[in-house]
Parts: C-alpha cells; sequence; structure tokens
C-alpha cells in the first residue's frame, strides 16, 4: 500500500511539475514577444498590465473572470491596465501568446515583462497578490 | 424572454474532488479495490441522469447542511452531463479491466480520469464539455445545446 500511495504521490509530483513547467516555458516565450508585440503598443509605461484572454463562448470567463479583473480595476484604479483578448477574433495573438485555454491571463509587471500566467480562472485575490508581488 | 440555464460550481467541483480522492484510493488500495472505481462510475452515471438519489448529489446536500455554499453560474448542464459519461465510460471500463485482471489497462484509465478531474478541479477546464461543444459544432445530433454567448 505504501508503494501504491508513494506511486500517486509521484504522479501528482510529475503532473504539477510539468504544470509548472509549461507555464514557466509560457512565459520565457512571452518574455521574448513583450516588448515589441502590437498588442501592448497602447499600453501606458510604468503600470502593470493584466492581458486577459477570452472568448464569446467561454462560460468561466464571463462568469468568473470578467468579475474578477472588474472588480481589480475598480480597486486599482488607475494602478492596473487590463486588456481583452478575444482568442476567436484574434487567432494569430492568442497563438502568439501560447494560449491553450481560456480564460488565461497574463500578468506583466511595470517594464512590460510577463510575471505571472494564470491559465484557467484566477479569482480576484490571486490577480491581486500577483500584482502586489510585482 | 428565455431564462439562462445556471449550474452549481461548487457541486461540480464537489464531485470533481470525490472522483479524485476516491480513484486515488482505489489505486492506493489495490486492484482489489476495483468495486470502488464501478462505483465511482455508477456515481458518475447517475450524476449524469441527474437523478434524486446520486451518490455525488446526496454527498453535496450533506455538505450544504454543514455550510457548504452553493456557487450558481450561467452555464449550461447538459456539456458537464456529457463529461460525467465520459467519466463513466473511462471508469466502468477501468473498474472491468481491473476485474479481469488488466492491471496496466485498467489503471491507465482510470488515471486519466484522475488527470482530467484535477484539470477540471484545478483549472476549470473541463475536457467533457469542450468535446460535447465541438460535436455540437459539427452538428452531431443529441448534442443540440450551443455555448453561452457572452453579454
Amino acid at each position: 500500500m505504501f508503494e501504491r500511495l508513494l506511486i500517486a504521490g509521484i504522479l501528482f509530483g510529475v503532473g504539477f511539475a510539468a504544470y509548472a513547467w509549461m507555464r514557466r516555458q509560457s512565459l520565457r516565450q512571452v518574455a521574448q514577444i513583450t516588448q515589441r508585440d502590437s498588442l501592448l503598443t497602447d499600453t501606458r509605461d510604468g503600470i502593470p498590465t493584466v492581458v486577459y484572454f477570452t472568448t464569446p463562448t467561454c462560460a468561466p470567463c464571463q462568469y468568473a473572470q470578467k468579475p474578477a479583473l472588474a472588480k481589480l480595476k475598480t480597486e486599482l484604479g488607475e494602478g492596473i491596465q487590463v486588456i481583452q483578448v478575444d482568442a476567436t477574433e484574434q487567432p494569430d495573438v492568442a497563438e502568439r501568446w501560447q494560449v491553450q485555454t481560456v480564460p488565461t491571463t497574463f500578468i506583466l509587471d511595470a517594464d512590460g515583462a510577463p510575471r505571472q500566467v494564470n491559465y484557467g480562472v484566477a479569482d480576484f485575490d490571486t490577480l491581486k497578490r500577483q500584482i502586489a508581488a510585482l | 424572454m428565455t431564462s439562462v440555464p445556471q449550474v452549481d460550481q461548487t457541486a461540480l467541483k464537489t464531485g470533481q474532488l470525490t472522483t479524485i480522492l476516491l480513484l486515488v484510493a482505489a489505486f492506493v488500495l489495490g486492484e482489489a479495490a476495483w468495486p470502488l472505481v464501478l462505483f465511482v462510475a455508477v456515481a458518475q452515471f447517475l450524476g449524469a441522469l441527474a437523478v434524486p438519489f446520486a451518490p455525488y448529489r446526496l454527498l453535496y446536500l450533506g455538505l450544504r447542511r454543514l455550510g457548504l455554499k452553493p456557487n450558481l453560474q450561467p452555464d449550461n448542464p447538459e456539456p458537464h452531463r456529457f463529461s460525467l459519461l465520459v467519466g463513466t465510460l473511462f471508469n466502468g471500463a477501468g473498474a472491468l479491466a481491473l476485474a479481469l485482471n488488466a492491471v496496466a489497462l485498467g489503471w491507465s484509465l482510470v488515471w486519466i480520469v484522475i488527470a482530467l478531474a484535477n484539470l477540471n478541479f484545478w483549472g476549470n477546464f473541463c475536457v467533457g464539455c469542450w468535446v460535447y461543444y465541438q460535436l455540437n459544432r459539427l452538428g452531431v445530433p443529441g448534442f443540440s445545446v450551443a455555448p453561452l454567448r457572452e453579454s
């Protein structure tokens, strides 16, 4: 039984490690494009940015991600900028940013460097914590 | 005016977590625990049928009495039910394989369900729902519910 418990633990560990590695790779690749990406040309310098990928048919985007971002914007005001991207309208952007699923949110620091990526819904507290840690 | 369908996300999360815990417990206990895998398959099947005595539903109602809060959100229930049916197939086949001593096949099927349930629980990505909507897009009969549009 102990052996199987160990195997289950290893499988979970491998799963989470693969997830963490995927996140890091994604951030690394996105870091190479953010300095010249057309998506960010209108962003203001010196302010953290949330790049939010969604689609019109994404239910969690509608009921969870969008309200979380709206709350964040209300709380932080001019201290944050949010760029929303419809992955169905701009599939090239989604591909460039390595987006596999929606919602996906990237947290960019004040210099425009990607520091966090969230696959799936990132709630208000998570987003706030990630921005505070920049 | 048509009403927007809603799904209790807490109920879904409860079901996903229960599936993960039971299947991992079955794996830890070994091949003799194949009835536990079968139980998960049956529970998922009854959940897919949305019968009032579905085990996951009864568990959730029990947890509600202990203070768990529902989280109703606009969503279609049909893809989630389809997802449970897919889980039923995998777990049912897995239980059968384990009962017939096809150990590698059995646990492979079970771990696929564990992986997908984790993806749904932690990442909010429901693979079964995605498949359902793809089949809907292709016009496959029986998959008549289209995704909700963002308002």
